[in-house]
């Protein structure tokens, strides 16, 4: 009787431990996926405010070059 | 083909007899190379069995980074005067001044290395002299690797900001196989133990690498002595 | 009409992406190593994408150093670039997924340390760029960085490996199997990738011809 609570208790734990074990897993896989987008999404930012720098660069270039001949 | 010889070795010469009349590269390159090696103590035990283990990782740290203070010179030097642009328009070719200077910064960098090589032995307590000639085979080769594509970045860096960050930056990831096989071959051989069948492939790769490196360089110096 | 094409592949690949993160998060865990086993669906599409990337740049430095035409070094960079922020991707998820498979961060195992090997080697080409000022040495120099620097990839790759195998191996790649019916998805998931590198890759090209036009407009600015 004594022997099967135990038994029983020890499977239990098993069973608890392979849930942790999955949990973790599973948290880690998101973490994992998150990253990846992350980067993606951080490369996209970096290359817009590039793009916006460089647009507003040759606006201002070229309203100079509008100015200088009439001056 | 005697003519690029010749060719060769004047600007080898040049660059050697340059060198040994200021000596300030060569200099700074071993005092850096003693205070490596003093460091080194004060992270490991010197009288460690496991520092033996790893003196061939000590040894080629020691090696890169004072190869690096020589090499940085390298083209630094012709800088003053415009020397560098009247290399450029004298009538040898991109190779023959390529391999010249490569030439003058292997004996420099060998030069270091074997005043480095005795001074290590004696600080650890490391008899590196048991398999003494394919020990002196490796370095020669690996320090061949280092020199070909040191001064092919001391060429690519010479003229930009940062020079001196440039190279290291540049250079090591390349050199980190040939680095590598010459870590693992030097370990073994300090060790007593001759190359064998389970490490010739690190042999084998070190020349590759060599051979690999010089053609290219070779056959890439014009465009960038042009360029630059 | 470019805009447009580069509109279309990017939502293509964007509507690929979302639909296998939906089969991909539907799928059962893997036998021996549970759910962390599908990072693959990405670890792997990126490493391959970096590679290609690498590649390309290769091909783009040499035609650069024959032709001496800049649209090629602008191809140059702008895949190098691409390349990075993918093998960043790779290197970060598996790096993530050894914390879980080996229960630490960091293994010293041969093919994470040969792609940090490689994106240090790559992020030394764009310092390099970086610290040249005149575009055509610039572009010279870069190109026969960039030359070196692919053909130091197998080379890497080869050595560390046997540096790997002549250690005891604390861990190993295997134990995961891949079921068929994943194939699919993992094919599909690849494509996309590939994608997204192909409209970055465009994205970044373009900016390179704004800087040559700003260029341009400065040295006008300068004459005038």
């Amino acid at each position: 009787m004594y022997a099967l609570m135990l038994l029983q208790a020890s499977a239990d734990d098993a069973v608890l431990r392979e849930m942790e074990r999955l949990q973790r897993n599973f948290t880690f896989l998101n973490s994992g996926l998150w990253v990846a987008w992350l980067i993606l999404v951080v490369y996209v930012l970096m290359m817009v405010s590039r793009e916006r720098k460089l647009k507003r660069e040759i606006a201002g270039l070229k309203a100079m070059l509008e100015d200088k001949p009439r001056s | 083909m005697m003519a690029f010889v010749r060719q060769v070795l004047v600007i080898m010469a040049k660059d050697l007899r340059a060198e040994l009349r200021t000596k300030e590269a060569i200099n700074a390159s071993l005092s850096f190379a003693l205070v490596v090696l003093l460091l080194f103590s004060f992270a490991f035990d010197p009288s460690e069995e496991t520092t033996r283990e790893i003196s061939g990782g000590l040894l080629w740290i020691v090696f890169a980074f004072a190869g690096t203070l020589l090499l940085n010179r390298s083209f630094a030097r012709e800088l003053n005067n415009d020397c560098l642009d009247a290399l450029i328009s004298a009538p040898i070719s991109g190779a023959a001044l390529f391999l010249g200077k490569a030439l003058a910064n292997y004996v420099l960098v060998l030069a270091v290395e074997l005043i480095a090589l005795p001074l290590f032995g004696v600080f650890y307590n490391v008899r590196w002299t048991s398999q003494f000639w394919q020990l002196m085979m490796v370095i020669a080769l690996a320090t061949w690797g280092m020199t070909v594509t040191g001064t092919m970045f001391s060429a690519l860096t010479v003229n930009i900001r940062l020079r001196e960050v440039m190279l290291p930056i540049l250079n090591f990831p390349i050199l980190i196989p040939a680095l590598l096989g010459a870590m693992q071959l030097t370990s073994a051989l300090v060790a007593g133990k001759p190359i064998a069948a389970d490490n010739d492939a690190w042999l084998k790769m070190l020349i590759g690498f060599d051979v690999m490196y010089t053609a290219v360089s070779v056959f890439l110096v014009e465009t960038v002595l042009v360029g630059g | 009409m470019r805009d447009k094409i580069l509109y279309i592949i990017g939502a293509v690949a964007l509507i690929l992406l979302a639909r296998d993160m939906y089969l991909i998060t539907g799928f059962p865990a893997e036998a021996n190593q549970g759910a962390i086993f599908k990072i693959i669906f990405f670890h792997v599409p990126m490493a391959i994408t970096a590679l290609t990337c690498a590649m390309v740049a290769f091909v783009a430095s040499i035609l650069f150093l024959i032709t001496k035409n800049f649209q090629y070094d602008a191809l140059a960079v702008a895949v190098t670039e691409v390349g990075l922020a993918f093998l960043a991707g790779n290197l970060i998820t598996g790096s993530i997924w050894g914390r879980v498979a080996w229960g630490i961060w960091w293994a010293w195992d041969a093919r994470l340390t040969s792609a940090l090997v490689c994106w240090l080697l790559y992020a030394g080409y764009l310092m390099l760029r970086n610290a040249i000022e005149e575009p055509t040495q610039r572009a010279t120099f870069a190109a026969v960085f960039s030359i070196f620097a692919f053909i130091d990839v197998p080379i890497v790759i080869f050595s560390i490996k046997w540096w790997r195998t002549q250690h005891p191996q604390p861990v190993f790649w295997g134990g995961g199997s891949f079921p068929p019916d994943w194939s699919a998805v993992f094919g599909w998931q690849m494509l996309a990738i590939l994608l997204v590198g192909v409209v970055f890759t465009a994205v970044r090209l373009r900016q390179e011809q704004f800087q040559r036009e700003i260029d341009s407009l400065r040295r006008m600015a300068h004459a005038l």
